[in-house]
């Protein structure tokens, strides 16, 4: 696409014109402090799941909820102190660089370019984009090796197209592709039984499964992911601080999933702190926020606020919602996952 | 000194490298019924044209009403206002009803009220007889009404000086004498006249003085009646000739 | 049979529609055909638009449709505000009704005879955007301020093309102008600008209106995006327009821009008074057909992050409860630009019988 070849020029060339104004450390937490308001990616029409809108007009969904997370830490609340714009895709690296926005968590992956050339700097990952295998209940299928000798619908040209290829190799089973030129085909041709699976970021596959499929329980998702592609919170190059405070923000979330605490309990929980380490997170003991340049309570508000890790996915993707994605590889490390918080000495 | 209208000295006019009028010199007093004819593309119009400024003139000079006529734009301005034109085409304003055609020009050169410049159209489009088709639209009118509402409006900001370029020569036969009648009241009201025109009955009729052009020249400067009876150049005798065996 | 031997006489309707519809069996049958399709899909239209659709859902969930066949226009009814007016805050949304409604207020009066001079349309625009700006962006008379970030569906795509044509319709006027100016530098730049703007994407324009314009430009000269990108769009929208113009001004007859000349009548009114009422009468169907375009074209700022008409639809369905009910969402925009498009043509349709009379 044209279009696309001319906005990564542009984007590579404001970033080497803008490496000498390069954020340097604080610089963004003062500026967001002296304006009052964290400004935060929306998304121009709905992504579900992660970013969405309710009759209201209210903006909702994963995304969003870090996004309200992150105001939290600063502010102790997001309530007008977060603006979030409307953001396209397309609009998410000029708009970090030029400084129209403080932080991109738009479902964004953690590649290469973005890394280095796009001049970006990203936190850990909050999310990893599982990709998985979705078939009929009735062909019994639990793993991707069940799927021998069957056939799989396909976008042609994607990305999930190679990872079909190489999981497939890697693990020694064979299934037959079925390309397509469009979602729609495919989704159209997996509905009539034209192959026996599809293959989606597991989320993608929980909207449709939930909001399209007639008959939503005669399908499951495998649940042994086939790639994975990690989602992280994009900021502008060389401000560690403000790479430090998003990770933090991030760890909070799932630290309190880890020690049991959620906005309903959190307010007891700093009262009679079980370990030091949560007195600590939660400000009961000094010292956790006030090196970040934050109050040391400002974990304490995060929980209160909006929740812990599980409270955000259960209320946007998981089962307290339409969706209801299964936690999969996002599950805490002591539940099969790979999500674990940073340690706090 | 004062009672000259037109002065044009030594005036030369190209387009590009091609000469189209040649040493001209012309004095039109006021009051004065002048005639200009001519064979096609001898620079008739472009002589007239010159004396509003529609065309400018490269060498020499043409004054009008005591003013230079050169670059300054804020004098090409004044003069249009006192040098009326009528052309062959009419170039009426479609959009415009003839009451509107007549009072535009008024209204913002002149800066008359709407209600002075009205009564002014009124009484013009009474004396070019069409008072009843004030608020029809040009396309509305035959060509012969359409000249006569040219004529109204040119009068309707009161001009010194009058230019004709072939009022009638796009018209049918019949309609020519309608416009040519209303041209012979304005002659006799003693309006300042520079007519082209083919004719020859009116400029016998009218004129004070008949101008025959050849080749970007004046060939000949007379009155009707020698310029008719005995003109003294040649091109002139076979122009007329033709004309006359027409 | 000697019937078919008769001629078929002129003045009958049925008689015509006869003779091209029911000649021959091979005629009788594609025509039974046809017929028996269309009724086919029509009942189905109707069936699945009126007849079996949900048209309300009291608790404002989706499962009374989930459990109809036919449209889901509860979608609408849950999500109606969510497309008319976007992120706006939802408890100061009539503000933005109130918004809008004076642009479409100001258009509509722009229409009438009325109000059809240089001045009063002046006036009248002036009021309606101070209007608009009151309510929509408030922070005065104790409104609370809601920023252009925060505008959204059809307030904002409303708002965008009238700025746009405003913007645009006076730039696109000059262009012409100084296009068939004598002195060439004016006339070079004229067609620069004009050739230079043509051979960009509009997308390309906004972009770089949105995206990279901040970068180049000092802060002061900034502004909010939303006004850089309306004045890329309108340059483009000049461009364009200035060329239909152009081609209204040169259908003119030269002499009459002399018989106004003769008449002592200075540049200024010769281009209002004469040129170019003429020319926008020559230009008047590709002018609507401009602005139609146009309407349409403002959806394309949905990709630099503007919550239009379409973004908003997209956010309308782009929901778990409601997300099968898209066909619904865009059916209720369609209309809505529908109704608009409708209009302009309706309107161009007018002014050409009207302007006819005075016509050449
Ligand atoms: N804009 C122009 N550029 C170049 N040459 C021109 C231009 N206008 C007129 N001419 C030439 O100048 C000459 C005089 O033209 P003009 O119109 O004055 O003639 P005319 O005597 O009025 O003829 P007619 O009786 O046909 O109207 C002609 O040879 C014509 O070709
Ligand atoms: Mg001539």
């Amino acid at each position: 696409m044209k279009l696309n070849t001319y906005l990564s020029l542009a984007a590579i060339a404001i970033a080497a014109t803008a490496t000498g104004a390069l954020a340097e450390s604080g610089a963004t937490l003062k500026t967001v402090k002296e304006r009052g308001k964290l400004i935060c990616t929306g998304h121009n029409g709905s992504y579900p799941g992660m970013t969405e809108l309710d009759d209201r007009g209210n903006w909702a969904g994963f995304d969003v909820d870090l996004c309200r997370a992150l105001a939290t830490a600063i502010f102790g609340t997001h309530e007008s102190h977060l603006d979030i714009v409307p953001t396209s895709w397309a609009q998410r690296w000029p708009s970090i660089q030029s400084g129209e926005v403080d932080a991109v968590i738009k479902s964004t992956g953690w590649t290469l370019n973005r890394d280095t050339e796009i001049g970006l700097q990203f936190s850990r990952p909050y999310m990893l984009g599982s990709v998985n295998y979705m078939a009929p209940v009735e062909l019994g299928a639990k793993t991707p090796q069940d799927l021998d000798g069957g056939t799989l619908c396909l976008q042609s040209g994607t990305t999930y197209e190679r990872y079909a290829v190489s999981h497939a190799a890697s693990m020694g089973y064979e299934i037959g592709m079925v390309p397509f030129e469009k979602t729609e085909e495919m989704k159209a041709a997996f509905m009539a039984g034209r192959c026996d699976a599809i293959l989606e970021w597991d989320l993608q596959l929980a909207v449709f499964k939930a909001l399209e499929l007639p008959n939503p329980d005669d399908y499951a998702i495998i649940p042994a992911p086939v790639a994975a592609e990690p989602l992280a919170i994009a900021m502008r190059q060389g401000d560690d601080n403000w790479v430090d405070i998003a990770n933090w923000t991030l760890s909070v979330l799932v630290a309190a999933e880890e020690y049991g605490i959620t906005s309903a309990n959190v307010d007891e929980m700093k009262a009679n702190p079980p370990t030091p380490e949560v007195a600590k997170m939660l400000g009961a003991t000094p010292g956790f926020g006030t090196v970040l340049g934050l109050e040391d309570d400002f974990g304490y508000n995060i929980i209160k606020v909006i929740g812990n890790y599980a409270e955000i996915w259960d209320r946007n993707v998981g089962e307290g919602s339409v969706y209801k994605l299964p936690r999969g590889v996002n599950a805490l490390l002591r539940d099969g996952g790979i999500n674990y918080p940073l340690v706090i000495d | 000194m004062t009672d000259t209208a037109i002065q044009i000295r030594r005036m030369n006019k190209f387009y590009g490298s091609f000469q189209v009028l040649r040493d001209i010199n012309l004095t039109v007093r006021k009051g004065e019924r002048i005639v200009i004819c001519g064979p096609s593309g001898s620079g008739k119009s472009t002589l007239i044209r010159c004396i509003n400024r529609l065309e400018d003139h490269q060498d020499g000079s043409i004054n009008v009403l005591g003013t230079e006529l050169n670059e300054d734009v804020g004098s090409i301005d004044l003069i249009r206002r006192e040098v009326g034109m009528v052309f062959q085409h009419f170039n009426l304003f479609p959009h415009l009803t003839v009451l509107e055609n007549c009072t535009l020009a008024p209204m913002l050169v002149r800066r008359f009220s709407r209600a002075e410049a009205e009564r002014v159209a009124r009484e013009y489009l009474e004396r070019v007889r069409i008072p009843e088709k004030a608020d029809a639209f040009p396309s509305e009118l035959s060509g012969g009404q359409q000249q006569r509402v040219a004529i109204a409006r040119a009068l309707c900001m009161r001009p010194e000086i009058l230019l004709f370029d072939e009022p009638t020569s796009a018209l049918d036969p019949e309609m020519i004498n309608e416009v040519l009648d209303v041209m012979r009241e304005l002659a006799m009201d003693g309006m300042t006249m520079v007519c082209v025109t083919h004719e020859m009955g009116f400029a016998r009729q009218v004129a004070d003085r008949v101008i025959f052009m050849s080749n970007g020249e004046i060939v000949e400067e007379n009155t009707p009646e020698a310029f008719f009876t005995n003109p003294r150049n040649e091109r002139t005798r076979g122009f007329l000739a033709k004309i006359l065996a027409h | 049979m000697t019937d078919m031997t008769h001629p078929i006489p002129r003045n009958s309707r049925l008689e015509q529609l006869r003779h091209r519809f029911l000649r021959t069996p091979l005629d009788i049958a594609v025509t039974a055909a046809s017929l028996l399709l269309a009724l086919f899909v029509g009942w189905k239209l109707l069936d699945w638009a009126v007849l079996s659709a949900v048209w309300t859902s009291p608790d404002g969930l989706s499962q009374p449709c989930r459990d109809a066949s036919g449209a889901c226009w509860a979608v609408i009814e849950a999500r109606w505000r969510l497309i008319l007016f976007g992120v706006f805050p939802y408890a100061e949304q009539w503000r933005a009704a109130v918004a809008t409604a004076a642009l479409i207020l100001a258009g509509g009066l722009s229409c009438l005879p009325l109000f059809w001079s240089v001045i009063r349309q002046a006036l009248l625009w002036i009021a309606a955007f101070a209007l608009f700006m009151v309510f929509m962006h408030g922070g005065v008379f104790g409104l609370s301020s809601v920023p252009p970030a925060q505008w959204g569906g059809l307030a904002l795509t409303l708002f965008f093309f009238v700025a746009v044509v405003i913007v645009g319709m006076p730039l696109s006027i000059c262009l012409a102008l100084m296009r068939r100016s004598d002195l060439p530098v004016i006339r070079g730049t004229a067609i620069i600008l004009i050739d230079g703007v043509r051979a960009l994407p509009l997308v390309t324009i906004l972009f770089t209106a949105a995206l990279i314009l901040p970068f180049v430009l000092p802060g002061w000269l900034q502004g909010d995006k939303i006004w850089r990108v309306i004045a890329g769009f309108a340059l483009f929208f000049a461009a364009y327009q200035a060329e239909v113009l152009r081609s209204g001004i040169q259908a003119l007859p030269r002499g009459q821009e002399e018989a106004a000349k003769a008449l002592g009548m200075g540049y200024f009114h010769r281009i209002t008074r004469v040129v170019l009422p003429q020319a926008f009468r020559n230009a008047l169907p590709p002018t609507i057909n401009q602005l139609v375009i146009t309407l349409m074209e403002t959806s394309l700022i949905v990709i630099i992050g503007f919550f239009d008409l379409m973004a908003s639809g997209n956010a309308a369905y782009g929901t778990g409860e409601w997300s099968f009910a898209y066909v619904e969402v865009y059916a209720f925009i369609a209309l809505i630009y529908g109704v608009f498009v409708f209009s302009l043509s309706r309107y161009g349709r007018y002014l050409e019988r009207r302007l006819r009379v005075g016509s050449s």
